[in-house]
């Protein structure tokens, strides 16, 4: 079983995907965490923009942080699936290329969040994608995270304000 | 959506929860991500190394077959 995911993993990820140059944020319950969500998770999600050039780099990404993809496994990742699930690297990696409930990745990035260097999606798409999956798992927690983005917001905008 | 701060004096679940994201709040990231990242086995899921799936509808799909309801990945019990 692979590691637990803790904040050197999270700098990790940050600067190799930043030394290649890959277009990713961070989504789901990981995202929420970033923001400051108290609540559990196992893994963290990443939305990855699906373009050729971006699917190219997370792969020279995914190797320097210790993910061992074989040839078959590197050339879907490069052709563009949908959903990968890694469990064969340092931390347990969920990679998510259309995410449901978010249109696309430019517009998520329009909207998306930095919190010490992390881009994160705003709380808004990563409710419409638990939304939008409709999981029993995502159900439960919805209230409490639409919660926690009302309060976010609020204070954003006292901090703003002072 | 409640952006009224009043509701939570009004709702003791939302004041409750308030009160937890305030505390979050007051702490470092680094502890946030330490203590909110967990690991336990998940059945069936974490057998296999790799998993991929060319749209999320698969994946949704080869949830609801392949993973105990309990997991909570289908989309009913």
């Amino acid at each position: 079983m692979a590691a637990r995911f803790d904040y050197p993993q999270a700098q990790e990820i940050r600067e190799a995907f930043a030394r290649h140059g890959v277009r990713y944020l961070f989504l789901g319950k990981s995202g929420a965490i970033l923001l400051g969500f108290p609540d559990t998770t196992q893994d963290a999600d990443l939305f990855i923009e699906k373009t050729a050039a971006n699917r190219a780099v997370l792969i020279e990404a995914l190797a320097d942080l210790g993910f061992t993809l074989t040839p078959e496994q590197a050339a879907e990742v490069r052709r563009g699936k949908d959903f990968v699930q890694l469990k064969n690297g340092p931390f347990d990696l969920d990679l998510i290329f259309a995410p449901d409930g978010i249109e696309t990745f430019a517009e998520a990035w329009e909207r998306h969040v930095e919190v010490e260097g992390f881009p994160v999606c705003h709380p808004d798409d990563i409710i419409a994608s638990k939304e939008a999956a409709n999981r029993v798992k995502d159900r439960e927690s919805l209230p409490r995270l639409k919660a926690f983005r009302d309060y976010w917001r609020r204070e954003r905008r006292r901090r703003s304000g002072e | 959506m409640n952006d009224n701060p009043q509701s939570a004096i009004r709702n003791p679940q939302l004041a409750e929860w308030e009160a937890e994201f305030a505390a979050a709040a007051r702490r470092p990231l680094a502890v946030r991500i330490h203590y909110s990242f967990i690991r336990t086995y998940k059945p069936v899921l974490d057998d296999a190394e790799y998993r991929s799936f060319e749209t999320m509808a698969e994946y949704r799909e080869w949830c609801e077959k392949n993973l105990p309801p309990w997991l909570g990945y289908g989309r009913s019990l």
